[in-house]
């Protein structure tokens, strides 16, 4: 009770919702990040109650997540990469016209996403991090692999040309020095390039950019506004559709967290598993992929439960789950807190607060979330044409904004090209873009492995967790082949039967 | 099969695609034999070309593939769409390509414009041409791009301290 009301003290309340307000913009804004937004929040709580600091780190985060959701679904722009996951379906629901429900949706999935996340941070977290420390290179090489054929499947286009889509995106994160011999790899000379490809720049371009070019090209009309519907949704109207998915928005949430538990896994693999997953296993996975709701409610119930999930190991090891919670970290060791084991009991009032603010971010993340929802669907009430110019400005501008370098807004007006071209050719992007943010953990994974085994790949196929995550890997490539196989060898054997029987009366 | 089914289909199975992987992939194979073999206590360890070069190949693999899928389709597809040059006559005549032309060179002019003259007046430039372009009003497109400019400008400049170019007129936040 103590905590409650030291939460709802102005000093914290104020600080925290305007943190909020904040993590909608950075989220919202492509060039800048979940991780960018936690990252400008820290400086400015140094002098705050850590209390006060810590609400508004976890008020921005939860919300800059959610927010990256919104250009996805508008205008198919990841605010964040954990938003990638998002256009396949929100993207298509908003050309349906259905833009402000797709994302309400997202809204109230992300709000009990984030609430399951943070429940089983807090009943399970000792014993769900002992798995998660069970994850060695191996392990890892295996879930990144997972986690981008999951993507190559789940897209458009056939599996194969998705797994060409992720071929390239690790490809391409080759470029710059390899972290494990300093040697500089196809940068021919330049000095821009000794960092890699950045892959905000190239999200941009391939996503925002490419279907500015996309709109240019073709057919309708630029000077209609680029959303028609009814921009108001109210919540109880959703309500029912969350209540009819109840299991499939639960089952992603707990795979999120867990997803999200792996230190380096984080929200963005934590989003494609679970979108995955649930196309496996719905009864219509023909419909994911053309606007329809489980393909909203999948990715986003899981990126914002992978948060809770990151903590998980942050807070019993002081190991960070990802990114955002190596900043989170990072704070906490600024204000005094040592985060591991000893946590639990030498400070068991901040790990309650902890908890306590947690929870009620995502209940104030539905009123953040709203607002944010109704300021950008008035901006997208604009002609086609202004929301273009309006994408284009920001692309260029998020892109140079990372490292103040032209040579990322020319990175992003190529990846810009690249993304139009392969939209042509039918192959998916977002395969590209998750082999780019994955593609130097799968390879350094793969590498110090063999490293460790002398080149052996015997325990890339003996230990326990990694045969289950490369059986998991078989089953996503081949399962429907494997099913199809045996369903006609069924009713081969059934005809040979039926006519057994004919012939012999 | 209609002429435009196929030539959707052609389009999504054409020529450039498997060529482009086979490029790239024999390309970036050739590339990475060139980095150096790293060898630790008389062993050698996968170095620095061992990942590129299991992914080049296997790029060039597919592209083969996908190159002997499409010439064997080619057999079977019946060749009675226009000739080549028709086509492209079409395409380059047509004010879309002329739209999409534009934006790319837009883009491409627009890095030095801004270091040239800054973000504030580059963007109200730029944002205007390409909103004529797309037939906005021009008096409507010229009040909107200032508008957007000058709002990005103090979202980016004020808000997230992220200073953008000014230019040699040194205007901007």
């Amino acid at each position: 009770m103590d905590i409650l009301l030291h939460l709802l003290q102005p000093a914290v309340l104020i600080p925290w919702i305007l943190a909020m307000m904040f993590g909608i913009f950075a989220g919202a804004t492509p060039g800048l990040t979940a991780t960018m937004a936690t990252a400008l929040i820290v400086p400015i709580t140094y002098y705050m109650d850590p209390v006060a600091g810590l609400a508004m780190i976890i008020g921005a985060t939860f919300t800059a997540i959610f927010a990256g959701d919104i250009p996805a679904t508008f205008l198919r722009i990841p605010g964040t990469p954990a938003s990638s996951a998002a256009i396949l379906d929100g993207f298509e629901m908003n050309r349906q016209g259905k833009g402000s429900l797709a994302l309400t949706l997202d809204l109230i999935c992300s709000s009990m996403g984030g609430l399951i996340g943070v429940g089983m941070l807090i009943l399970i977290a000792p014993p769900l991090a002992q798995v998660a420390l069970r994850f060695t290179n191996f392990e890892y090489f295996w879930l990144g692999v997972f986690g981008l054929s999951m993507s190559a499947v789940v897209s458009k286009g056939n599996t194969l040309r998705g797994l060409v889509a992720a071929m390239m995106g690790l490809l391409i994160a080759t470029v710059g020095i390899d972290v494990i011999s300093g040697q500089p790899r196809f940068t021919f000379g330049e000095v821009e390039l000794l960092s890699g490809i950045g892959f905000i720049p190239a999200m941009i371009g391939l996503f925002g950019v490419s279907e500015v070019l996309k709109m240019a090209a073709g057919s309708d009309s630029l000077t209609a506004p680029s959303i028609t519907e009814k921009v108001r949704v109210p919540i109880f109207k959703v309500l029912p559709v969350v209540w009819r998915h109840k299991m499939l928005m639960l089952r992603s949430a707990v795979l999120g967290t867990f997803v999200g538990a792996l230190p380096g896994a984080g929200a963005d693999i934590a989003a494609w598993v679970s979108y995955g997953v649930a196309k496996r296993t719905s009864k219509n996975p023909e419909k994911f992929g053309t606007g329809c709701e489980e393909g909203v409610i999948a990715p986003t119930s899981a990126n914002n439960a992978a948060l809770g999930g990151a903590w998980i190991p942050a807070l019993v090891f002081g190991v960070p789950g990802d990114a955002i919670t190596a900043i989170v970290v990072g704070a906490m060791l600024m204000y005094g807190l040592r985060p591991g084991p000893l946590i639990f009991q030498q400070s068991r009032d901040i790990v309650n607060s902890i908890f306590a603010i947690a929870i009620i971010t995502q209940f104030l993340l539905l009123i953040a979330g709203l607002f944010g929802i109704r300021v950008f669907s008035r901006i997208l009430r604009l002609p086609r044409n202004a929301v273009m110019v309006i994408v284009l400005l920001f692309s260029i501008v998020g892109s140079y904004a990372l490292q103040n370098s032209f040579f990322d807004v020319y990175i992003m007006i190529a990846f810009g090209l690249v993304g139009y071209y392969m939209e042509k050719k039918n192959l998916p992007l977002a395969p590209l873009i998750l082999g780019l943010i994955l593609g130097p953990m799968v390879e350094e994974n793969l590498r110090v492995g063999l490293v460790k085994t002398h080149g052996s790949f015997l325990p890339f196929v003996t230990r326990p967790i990694s045969v289950l995550l490369a059986s998991l890997l078989i089953l996503t490539l081949f399962g429907e082949h494997f099913l199809g196989f045996a369903k006609r060898a069924m009713s081969r054997n059934a005809a040979n039967r039926n006519s057994d029987r004919d012939s012999s009366t | 099969m209609s002429n435009e089914e196929r030539s959707s289909e052609e389009r999504k199975r054409s020529l450039s695609y498997p060529l482009i992987l086979m490029g790239l992939g024999t390309w970036v194979f050739i590339m990475a034999q060139q980095l150096p073999v790293v060898i630790r206590g008389g062993q050698r360890i996968p170095g620095p070309k061992y990942f590129p070069s299991i992914l080049s190949g296997l790029l060039a693999l597919i592209g083969l593939y996908e190159l002997i899928q499409y010439l064997r389709e080619l057999r079977s597809i019946r060749r009675d769409l226009p000739p080549l040059g028709d086509r492209a006559r079409t395409v380059l005549t047509d004010p879309r390509t002329h739209t999409f032309a534009l934006i790319l060179a837009g883009l491409i002019v627009f890095v030095p414009l801004i270091r040239t003259v800054g973000f504030l007046l580059g963007g109200v430039l730029f944002a205007t041409l390409v909103m004529v372009r797309l037939r906005a009003r021009p008096l409507h497109a010229i009040a909107l791009s200032i508008v957007v400019t000058v709002m990005i400008g103090l979202l980016f400049g004020q808000l997230f301290r992220i200073p953008l170019p000014r230019g040699f007129l040194g205007i901007g936040f």
